[in-house]
């Protein structure tokens, strides 16, 4: 059974968490040490993200069913979009 | 520090470990074995980013400008979000299309152009320049940081290094014409450089953190406030830090797959796209890692006092400064498999991209230039040389006026230029050549304008005019300060407008211009979506095309570029992918599937555009096939009564369907391929249990011991022939068949069966139990069991499995043993001497009953004390010095010893083990007192006896001289009576010769007065006148008569004179001369006639006259004489007529003389004594008992010869002489 991380568009979601994070104390300019500390937390955290997403793309690839969604019927963007 | 040629042997040994790890990896890649198509090999091999811009230009910009320099690793992490889209898709349609580089996927969505492929390449080189010249840089300075002084070899570290990275790019990238055959040797090592450079800069970290100071907090308080936050914050010198923030995190972003070497790796190096998956988490992680310890190292470099302005070095002057020679040689072995990395995957693409789309289409149009188009390996490999000696040119011009950090960025600003053209042409249907080369061309000369031609400028080494002033003059094209914008920093600014421009030009110019047939062909693959076009319906084409002909047109534009058979064997391949392979006719569209596979095929080889080219210029359709193939399509068309959106959308969704079709063909047939594996497994399984059961059936079979099973109750489940033959069976059915109950049938005790059964009941197992037992004939063995129980789930012992050896022959031999043992203990108990068998320390292991009765002690007292303490001091330091001797020399002492006033001999006997080393000792000791006292009183014996002796012997010397002088007396008594009897022998001749001369001189004397009377008688009557003729004829017969009677007596006489003068004169003067033997033997006989005549005895003599000796005839006289005179007294009784012969012949060079008498011979008892002096059986009555005496001698030492006597009373006496014929010496 695949969980949450499998379903299309996690990566994308990941994508923009991480956009937000990396910027956010650049916007804001923390003092002193908590710059670096927010930067590899940041970065862990980003890290640990992309390992989830990766294994719900594996499981995802690994189940027929969602590796092949239109299998027997064309649709209007069949091949248009990656599985 | 490091001598040069030190570092460079390092570093020739280090690259000789990563060729090797290369020929490796792609050896295991040819046996299907491959170590680099793993998803951790994919992650890692991306690192390849980390550059040694990463080892000491972050540093650098960590001190520069704080924590900036995160942007270049964060950015990859963001952008991996995208990987598992982006780059999937990027890897499919490098499949797809064979694609080799950033310039062949741009050629390939865009109309095979060579112009966009030539342009792409010329950015990517432009790019790629300061970025190689970068790792040049860094590794020389680093290289003359760790080799230090000033040796001569220093001058030349860079052009070796160029040769060197120029070598390794050509031996792992550039070997083989296709570049879309994986690399697995570079692969490897860009793997294994990976991971180098992490653990070098981590080593460091840990260095800088631990061992300087102990811990962050230790390390912060070591700097002042202001530095710290300096580092510890974002800072820029102009513009905002947000917006410098983003545009790096933008560069950083693309950079990670747009730089020509990160391309190459991750998308045409990569085997499976489900790595990308790992990859996404993997690579950021490593760079996580890596850049942990990034501002401690910047940190402990200032707190060091090392030079703010050298801060791009710290990571190698930390360990330098504080001695850590061997960390700091590390640190450079890290950064320069970071640079070695780089230059070798971007010289690789780089050459790639020139050769095919650069060099090839200068070659199609310069007629002259065609015979390159063989050559394109050499082409490539000039290539590669090309790009790294124009990056070290540039290092060397104008390398020296930055700090490392500038041209990282710069590199990273070249190649964002290509995000537009390729992000939209593989997410936008709109994208057009003309508008990706407006995009891409505009970017990349505003690239150069604002960011490359700043750098150059400060630098002194163009013109800064344009900078300051503005291109052409006009201020609003300064390069730092566009249109007025001077709020961003140089890279936020030079970012903003390649962007605006490059993204800008590009949308709008493919929004004005027409996308060509060759980008609507390939838009659905690289987007997803139909592309415009118009078709008309037609027939179904026949298969009436001469296939052959076909084929050699398209093998001819091949030929140009491969040889021969490789052009052909390329064709063959795509024939049999299209189902074309021997077929004689083709149809128009089976033709233009198997053109298409042909392009892609020859695609790469050569790059998109350039196979593009090739194949149109064959002519490979006519226009009647051009026109038939629109004809067919349009036919399909109206036929299938849908528009051609309609047709493309359903070719799509089959194109799609038969991808996951064909992906879950691979699926099936990897689980076939693991179900294979399975069976094999098994099969290897049942063929290993079938040898094992093999071997075990082997062992029961062979072994020497029994192997059987039994129930409780005694009955035979199984054995082996072994326990068969123990037993005195045939074999081991019959074994089985004849034993109804073991402890009736085999146990020759019945209760030993009970016993062996209470024991298996009790410990579940017997270990080596001796019974008798019974064979079939009756006989009984000893027999040794080894048993166990095996019991069911109750805990009953539901049988009995078990070992039986035939121990009768071990038990009598050890029976043996032990009454030999017995019978040596006896006699070491029995001998008087003291025995002692000890280990080399002295400890007694045994000693007998002698030994310790000496002491006051038993035998079992004494075992395991050590010998030396039983022992006076003296005499125990002599027994230890001895003992040891005797181990040293392996061999036996022997020496004496006093004790109490008693005399031991003691010798000490080293005991070899088997491996020649003794490690226990004999000592045997005899008491020697006695023999002692003996020895003493013999001596004192001794010298009396001397004094005795010399005493006697001074007596005996004094008797000795006189019998000395009475011998002498003797021996001349001897001498005067041998000349005597000589004397008297030649004295007796000389009578007997007298007396025969008296008869013929009396005779004469008669004859002579008788003829003088007769004369006076003639006379008186011749005077008287009256002489008559009668009387004077009676005197003349009177007078001849008498003169012959006294001549006849004369010559007699004289005759006897002479032969008694030669005998006495040999006899007298012994000289040696020649002479007839046979006429002298007569001459002696005739000298002893007198004696002769005397007797009625007859001397015969029987000699050859003609024998002649040399020789002494004196002595032969002598001897003949003495032989005949003693026949003559002592052979004969007076009166009797005996027989004398004596016989001569030659014999060799002797002469054998006989002489024999027919005496009354001699008696055995006198035989052996006649030869001795004075020895005589007529004492008394003329025998004077020498002659035989002075006959021997003469015969023996005279004359050299030898004498033997044989007699046999009553028939005669012969002696045998045997001389030597001529004189020798004696």
């Amino acid at each position: 059974m695949v969980n949450c991380w499998g379903r299309p568009g996690m990566f994308s979601f990941v994508f923009a968490a991480l956009l937000l994070v990396f910027n956010w104390p650049v916007l804001s300019i923390p003092e002193g040490g908590e710059l670096l500390a927010w930067l590899f937390g940041a970065w862990a955290l980003a890290i640990a993200l992309l390992r989830f997403a990766a294994r719900g793309a594996q499981d995802a690839c690994a189940d027929p069913a969602l590796a092949q969604p239109q299998q027997d019927q064309p649709h209007q963007d069949a091949g248009a979009r990656d599985v | 520090m490091f001598s040069p040629l030190l570092v460079l042997l390092i570093l020739a040994g280090y690259i000789g470990c990563l060729l090797l790890l290369a020929s490796w990896a792609e050896r295991r890649s040819m046996s299907d074995r491959s170590v680099t198509d793993k998803p951790w090999v994919y992650a890692l091999s991306l690192a390849t980013y980390c550059t040694s811009w990463t080892f000491y230009g972050s540093i650098g910009k960590a001190v520069d400008s704080g924590l900036l320099f995160l942007t270049i690793y964060i950015g990859p992490t963001i952008s991996a979000a995208l990987w598992w889209y982006l780059l999937r898709k990027l890897v499919r349609i490098k499949s797809s299309f064979h694609i080799t580089s950033i310039a062949d996927i741009l050629a390939a969505r865009y109309g095979k152009s060579h112009r966009i492929a030539a342009l792409a390449t010329a950015v990517a080189f432009m790019g790629s320049v300061p970025y190689v010249a970068l790792q040049l840089k860094s590794v020389i300075s680093t290289f003359s940081l760790v080799a230090g002084g000033d040796s001569p070899l220093l001058k030349f570290v860079g052009p070796l290094m160029v040769a060197l990275m120029i070598t390794y790019t050509i031996l792992l990238g550039v070997r083989r014409m296709d570049p879309t055959d994986r690399h697995p040797g570079m692969v490897a090592t860009v793997t294994a450089e990976a991971i180098i450079k992490m653990v070098a800069l981590l080593s460091v970290g840990a260095f800088a953190l631990i061992a300087l100071y102990s811990g962050p907090s230790n390390l912060m308080d070591n700097l002042s406030p202001e530095r710290l936050t300096q580092i510890m914050r974002l800072s820029t010198s102009t513009g905002s830090p947000y917006v410098t923030w983003a545009s790096y995190l933008l560069l950083a972003m693309s950079a990670i797959l747009f730089l020509p070497h990160q391309f190459h790796l991750a998308v045409v190096e990569n085997s499976d796209e489900r790595h990308i998956l790992t990859a996404s988490w993997v690579f950021p992680l490593y760079l996580l890692l890596i850049n942990l310890v990034v501002v401690p190292i910047a940190l402990a470099g200032l707190a060091s006092g090392l030079a703010p302005a050298q801060a791009d070095t710290f990571a190698l002057g930390l360990p330098l400064a504080h001695g850590q020679s061997a960390l700091a040689l590390l640190v450079f072995l890290g950064g320069f498999s970071a640079a070695m990395s780089m230059v070798m995957v971007s010289a690789m693409t780089n050459a790639v991209m020139l050769t095919n789309h650069v060099i090839l289409p200068v070659i199609d149009r310069v007629p002259a230039l065609s015979g390159l188009k063989r050559r394109l390996l050499e082409c490539r490999w000039a290539s590669v040389a090309f790009l790294i000696l124009v990056s070290y040119w540039f290092e060397l011009t104008i390398g020296d006026s930055y700090i490392l950090v500038n041209i990282g960025i710069i590199a990273f600003g070249a190649v964002l230029q290509f995000a537009p053209a390729i992000l939209g042409g593989i997410f936008w249907r709109r994208g057009t050549q003309a508008g990706a080369m407006a995009g891409l061309s505009v970017g990349a000369l505003l690239w150069m304008h604002t960011l490359l031609l700043p750098a150059l400028s400060k630098g002194g080494h163009i013109w800064a005019g344009p900078v300051r002033d503005g291109l052409f003059g006009l201020s609003f094209l300064r390069s730092e300060a566009m249109f007025g914008l001077t709020t961003l920093d140089p890279v936020s600014h030079s970012v903003f407008w390649t962007l605006v421009f490059n993204v800008g030009l590009y949308a709008l110019v493919s929004l004005f211009t027409r996308q060509s047939p060759e980008e609507t062909v390939v838009l659905a693959e690289f987007t997803g979506l139909p592309g415009v076009a118009e078709r008309k319906a037609s027939l179904l084409a026949e298969d009436d095309i001469d296939l052959a002909e076909k084929r050699r047109l398209m093998e001819e534009p091949l030929c140009e570029y491969l040889p021969k058979a490789e052009a052909s064997g390329l064709i063959e391949d795509c024939m049999r992918t299209v189902g074309l392979l021997n077929r004689t006719k083709t149809s128009v569209t089976a033709l233009a599937g198997l053109y298409a596979e042909v392009e892609k095929a020859f695609s790469g080889v050569v790059g998109a555009a350039a196979a593009h080219k090739a194949l149109a210029k064959a002519g490979v359709f006519s226009v009647d096939e051009t026109r038939l193939l629109s004809d067919v399509y349009g036919g399909m068309l109206a036929r299938m009564r849908i528009t051609p959106d309609e047709m493309v959308r359903r070719i799509d969704y089959h194109i799609e369907r038969e991808r996951l079709l064909t992906l879950h063909a691979d699926e099936l047939r990897e689980t076939i391929r693991l179900r294979e594996q399975e069976i094999l497994e098994r099969r290897r399984v049942e063929e290993a249990l079938r040898k094992a059961e093999e071997n075990y059936r082997s062992i029961f079979m062979n072994a020497p011991e029994g192997i059987f099973q039994s129930t409780p109750q005694g009955q035979l489940l199984s054995a082996n022939p072994a326990m068969a033959r123990i037993l005195g069976y045939g074999s081991a059915e019959e074994l089985l068949y004849s034993v109804g109950d073991l402890g009736r049938d085999v146990y020759a005790f019945p209760l030993s069966r009970e016993k062996i059964m209470l024991a298996l009941m009790q410990g579940g197992a017997v270990d080596g139990m001796e019974l008798t037992m019974q064979r079939k004939d009756g006989s009984l063995i000893w027999a040794s069991i080894i048993a166990r129980a095996v019991r069911d789930e109750s805990g009953s012992i539901v049988r009995v499995e078990g070992l039986l050896a035939d121990v009768t022959e071990r038990k009598r031999a050890v029976e043996e043993l032990r009454d030999s043992e017995a019978r040596i203990r006896a006699l070491f108990d029995a001998t008087s001497d003291s025995v002692i068998l000890m280990d080399t320390e002295g400890r007694i292991l045994a000693i007998n009953e002698r030994g310790a009765s000496r002491r006051g002690l038993a035998p079992e007292d004494m075992v395991g004390h050590i010998i030396y303490d039983h022992l006076p001091t003296n005499a125990a330091e002599i027994r230890r010095l001895q003992t040891q001797e005797a181990l040293r020399t392996r061999s036996p002492r022997t020496f004496e010893e006093e004790r109490g006033g008693f005399y031991y001999a003691i010798t000490i006997y080293p005991i070899m083990e088997s491996d020649g080393e003794p490690r226990q000792l004999a000592s045997f000791s005899r008491d020697i007192t006695a023999q002692r006292e003996s020895e003493e009183t013999i001596r004192r014996m001794n010298e009396s006896l001397e004094l005795r002796v010399r005493e006697r012997t001074r007596q005996l010397e004094e008797a000795n001289q006189e019998l000395k002088h009475a011998l002498d007396q003797l021996t001349t008594a001897h001498k005067q009576l041998v000349e005597s009897e000589k004397m008297a022998s030649l004295g007796g001749l000389v009578a007997g010769v007298a007396h025969e001369i008296n008869t013929p001189v009396g005779i004469g004397v008669t004859a002579a007065s008788h003829l003088e009377d007769k004369t006076k008688n003639i006379l008186v009557e011749y005077k008287a006148g009256g002489l008559k003729r009668a009387s004077l004829e009676q005197y003349l017969n009177v007078c001849d008569e008498s003169t012959r009677m006294i001549l006849s007596n004369l010559k007699r006489a004289a005759e006897l004179i002479r032969s008694f003068k030669q005998v006495a004169v040999d006899r007298s003067t012994e000289d040696r001369r020649v002479f007839h033997l046979r006429a002298y033997l007569d001459e002696i006989l005739m000298s002893l006639r007198p004696h002769l005549k005397k007797t009625e005895h007859t001397v015969s003599v029987i000699c050859d006259p003609k024998l002649i000796m040399d020789s002494y005839p004196g002595a032969l006289s002598q001897i003949i004489t003495n032989l005949v005179m003693n026949s003559l007294v002592h052979a004969f009784e007076p009166g009797e007529a005996g027989r004398i012969t004596i016989s001569a012949a030659q014999d060799r060079d002797q002469v054998q003389i006989n002489y024999a008498d027919n005496g009354k011979g001699i008696p055995n008892e006198n035989l052996d004594k006649i030869f001795e002096p004075f020895y005589t059986t007529r004492r008394g009555r003329g025998g004077t008992g020498l002659g035989l005496h002075i006959l021997y001698n003469l015969v023996t030492q005279k004359l050299g010869g030898t004498v033997r006597c044989e007699s046999t009373p009553g028939q005669g006496t012969s002696f045998t002489l045997l001389l030597p014929q001529g004189w020798r010496d004696l």
